[in-house]
């Protein structure tokens, strides 16, 4: 795990430094872009100057072709010989410029003579004529033989104007101007070729714009305090201007000629550029055309991405994969039986100290299984060691299944609930007990069930389950009836609470075995185990307790754990520990059944009162009282154990043996399936 | 023979007087060439390939002002001036004018003009003249003063405010004449918004003949 750590430290290191690179030139790139957006406009202004001058140069050459037309000279030459009616030359020189001017489609076409009076004019101020505009140097220099363009603010409009001599063999017979208004049209124009929007400004407004801007409004006074740089160099210098929560960026440059005197500008315009975020770096990405990235440059970048990834998957491979599947391999085969013990030296590092773990658990549980197992009792040989590699039916197959042990559960075998029963534990009862006495009422036990009626099998039952699904605590072990119920003259209590209690299965191979405990024993039953009926001079007899503890839980049973609750737990759960029969033994159990039918009534009747005189003697030799004990009444618990128990382990019969438990006489219920 | 001697005297210095008026300078001013116009300068300004370019209208020479300083006083005054406005422009583009002299501005075009000093603030505001009228401006203090027109920058013109009476144009050959008395002068030539040459002159008795060279206007000057 080491090296796989290392690796994805050294990673993530640099992916963290590369994130904050990423952060940290966000600005130079943010200004790298406002730069860019700059020299953009700075390109644009340049191309606008381009395209005005070229768009001139045509104008003039324009003005220069229809300065040429035979009729205007002619009628220019009259004109400035003066005696000539200048109405008649007006009139033929303006039918004439109408004329071009349907194929111009210019705003202004003017005419004037060789002293720069007015003949005629199209288009703006039609009906006035013999006016002089010699001082517009334009004219001045056309009349002198110059050919050129300038820009004029007249009545508040903004045009541009061209000239052409208007030449008469040898001399100059007057001069011919055309001009076009700065529109809108021209706007829209140049921002089709220039793909910034276009504003036009004269004397402190704007004239016309590619679009309505909000920010349209700032630009006289932005123009105004910038027009000094703008004449020195010939454009403004990027200027941002920021309207409505939008950012604009803006490079202005005077319109050349005799306008920029009344600050005709036209000003480039397009947004700021936004801030540069992640998301806008997303954005640019995906609508970059994948063509046009640098593919050659990322290369490296993506192959080492990808080589880090590989790189770190091998050593999670290699360092925790590869153990985790081996030690899972192992603790299966550990749960098959195939092993006995997790190679912990062939799993390195954590891994290895989980195989140790589960070793040193596995020795720890082995050897308090060895401590505590019973002999098997006619279902077969003694049942292997906890751990052992042998599967075994009643062998733990879950290392759960190994828990320790508490009285209350199922799992974990207690050492006693292994133990045979104690032949000093026959104690016959005392003849007083089972002969004199008297009708008592049933002791009361804190149950943490309150309800007056004993509640049916099925209700315990599914209390039990119910209690052992709420609680994570094994479960605790069914208890068999209390034969001192019997002597209290409640057969109908006992009988339900036999079976609510249930037979106890003996751990291992070996049958299930019931114990009838003597009461008052005080090995290592706890102090909720029931009140001492030896104690007490009104049991007549003693519980039957059984300790037959299983090393694996229950089959169905689900929240084993859950009787451990305090809440829910019976007061005999520490008295009586059941344990499951293996599938072989109620196989077998289910097959001597089939075969051989159950003995007769009168066998059994016969054993059950040699039982019974068994127990009385033992009680007797005991020195415990039979008072209150009747055959009756003792055949009707047996013969109620006894169905309880065949029903529930599907055996062919049970035999009951009286034994002796800390010198008191009890009963041993063992089911007998062959 | 008393009365004889102080007639002599007298008639002596009427002939000292009347030889000290009759000086008179002459004098040429040359030109520097025509430099390239830089005002109001478009994109475009090509000859056009059939005829040669004629010479520039009005003539340059007319805007040529040539002033002799250092005149004693009382001698006579220069007269107010008057400019018509037609053509767009202003016709003589440049006026001279006596100290506390005035200047008419006649609005010969069909088209009103407002006409100001520049870089002034209180003499002669913008104000329209229209089509047809005049504006007249006093002038108080000597000096040289743009005037512009609001609606057509190309319209400009000088008004000189000057303190001596020795005031001369260049004819069409660049050639002036002054009558002045003897003695000591600083001969200035105005040309092109600017005071192009500044130099001593000592008038002599009878004739004196100076010819001035007028160098050619350095970016740092005024406008060529």
């Amino acid at each position: 795990m080491f090296w796989s750590k290392t690796w994805f430290l050294l990673v993530a290191l640099i992916g963290g430094l590369a994130v904050a690179v990423a952060l940290l030139t966000a600005r130079p790139m943010q200004r790298d872009l406002e730069h860019e957006t700059g020299a953009r406009l700075e390109r644009a202004q340049h191309s606008a100057s381009l395209l005005l001058k070229v768009n001139a140069r045509k104008w003039i050459d324009t003005a220069a072709q229809v300065g040429t037309d035979a009729v205007l000279v002619e009628a220019l030459e009259q004109a400035t010989k003066g005696p000539a009616d200048l109405g008649l030359v007006h009139k033929t020189v303006q039918e004439r410029l109408r004329y071009f001017n349907d194929k111009m489609k210019v705003d202004l076409v003017w005419a004037t003579d060789a002293r720069g009076r007015v003949i005629a004019r199209v288009g703006l101020d039609e009906q006035v004529y013999k006016d002089g505009i010699e001082g517009f140097p334009l004219v001045a220099d056309a009349l002198r033989g110059y050919r050129g363009d300038d820009t004029w603010s007249l009545g508040g409009k903004l045009y541009r104007v061209a000239a052409s001599p208007v030449i008469a063999r040898d001399h100059y017979a007057g001069s011919l101007v055309v001009g076009q208004e700065v529109a809108g049209e021209l706007a829209q124009s140049m921002k089709r070729v220039l793909d910034v929007d276009v504003a036009f400004l004269l004397r402190g407004r704007v004239l016309a714009a590619s679009a309505q801007l909000p920010m349209l409004g700032q630009l006289p006074l932005l123009v105004d305090q910038h027009f000094d740089e703008m004449a020195a160099s010939g454009r403004s210098l990027p200027l941002e201007v920021d309207q409505g929560g939008e950012g604009y960026l803006v490079v202005a440059a005077p319109f050349a000629g005799e306008a920029e005197d009344h600050k005709a500008a036209y000003a480039l315009i397009v947004p700021r550029q936004p801030a540069v975020t992640f998301g806008y770096l997303a954005s640019e990405l995906l609508s970059t055309d994948p063509k046009t990235l640098p593919w050659i440059q990322l290369a490296p970048i993506g192959g080492g991405l990808l080589l880090a990834l590989i790189i770190g998957f091998l050593l999670m491979r290699v360092e925790a994969i590869g153990p985790a599947k081996r030690l899972a391999r192992a603790s299966q085969s550990l749960a098959r039986g195939e092993i006995t013990r997790l190679d912990d030296d062939r799993h390195p590092g954590r891994f290895g100290t989980v195989a140790r773990s589960v070793n040193t658990t596995l020795d720890r549980l082995g050897s308090a299984s060895r401590m505590t197992m019973t002999p098997p009792r006619g279902f077969g040989a003694a049942p292997e060691p906890f751990g052992s590699s042998r599967p075994e039916p009643f062998a733990p197959a879950r290392p759960e299944s190994f828990a320790p042990p508490r009285s209350e559960s199922f799992a974990p075998p207690r050492p006693e609930s292994f133990a045979p029963p104690r032949p000093e534990s026959f104690a016959p009862p005392r003849p007083e007990l089972l002969h004199e006495r008297p009708p008592q009422p049933v002791p009361t036990f804190e149950r943490p069930q309150t309800d007056t009626e004993p509640p049916s099998v099925p209700e315990f039952e599914n209390r039990a389950t119910n209690a052992r699904a709420r609680a994570p605590e094994p479960p605790a072990p069914p208890k068999m009836p209390l034969l001192s119920d019997v002597g209290a003259g409640d057969t109908s209590e006992l009988r339900q609470t036999n079976v609510r209690n249930g037979p106890v299965v003996t751990s291992g191979p070996a049958a299930p075995t019931m114990h009838a405990d003597a009461p008052g024993r005080t090995d290592t039953e706890p102090t909720n185990m029931g009140p001492d009926f030896v104690e007490s001079p009104s049991e007549v007899f003693t519980p039957i307790t059984h300790k037959i503890a299983t090393p694996r839980p229950m089959p169905a049973p689900q929240g084993l754990s859950a009787a451990g609750s305090s809440a829910q737990r019976d007061p005999f759960d520490d008295q009586t520990a059941v344990a499951s029969p293996t599938e072989a033994l109620l196989r077998a159990a289910r097959e001597v059944s089939q075969v051989a039918p159950n003995p007769a009534e009168a066998e059994l009747e016969q054993e059950f009162r040699q039982v019974y005189r068994d127990f009385i003697e033992t009680k007797q030799a005991c020195g415990e009282s039979t008072d209150g004990i009747t055959y009756d009444k003792f055949s009707g618990k047996l013969r109620s154990n006894r169905q309880q128990l065949i029903t529930r382990y599907a055996c062919k019969s049970v035999k009951f043996q009286v034994y002796v438990k800390d010198g008191k006489a009890a009963l041993k219920a063992t089911p007998i399936t062959s | 023979m008393e009365a004889v001697l102080r007639g002599i005297a007298i008639i002596g210095l009427t002939l000292m007087a009347a030889t000290a008026t009759a000086a008179t300078v002459r004098g040429t001013v040359m030109l520097p060439p025509e430099p390239r116009p830089a005002d109001h300068d478009a994109h475009w300004r090509v000859e056009n390939g059939v005829l040669a370019v004629g010479p520039r209208v009005p003539d340059p020479r007319l805007d040529v002002i040539v002033v002799l300083e250092g005149a004693p006083a009382g001698k006579t005054q220069l007269p107010n001036a008057t400019v018509d406005m037609h053509g767009l422009r202003l016709d003589p583009r440049v006026s001279v004018i006596p100290v506390g002299g005035t200047v008419e501005f006649k609005n010969d075009d069909r088209v009103p003009h407002t006409l100001y000093v520049e870089k002034a603030t209180t003499l002669m505001p913008p104000a329209p003249t229209p089509a047809g009228q005049a504006r007249t401006q006093k002038f108080y203090a000597a000096g040289e003063y743009r005037v512009r027109d609001e609606e057509f920058p190309h319209i400009d013109g000088t008004v000189l405010v000057v303190q001596t009476p020795y005031v001369a144009r260049l004819d069409d050959k660049g050639a002036f004449k002054l009558d002045v008395p003897e003695g000591k002068y600083t001969l200035k030539v105005y040309y092109r918004d600017r005071w192009a040459v500044t130099q001593a002159l000592e008038v002599t008795a009878h004739s004196t003949e100076v010819n001035v060279q007028v160098p050619a206007a350095t970016a740092a000057g005024a406008k060529p």
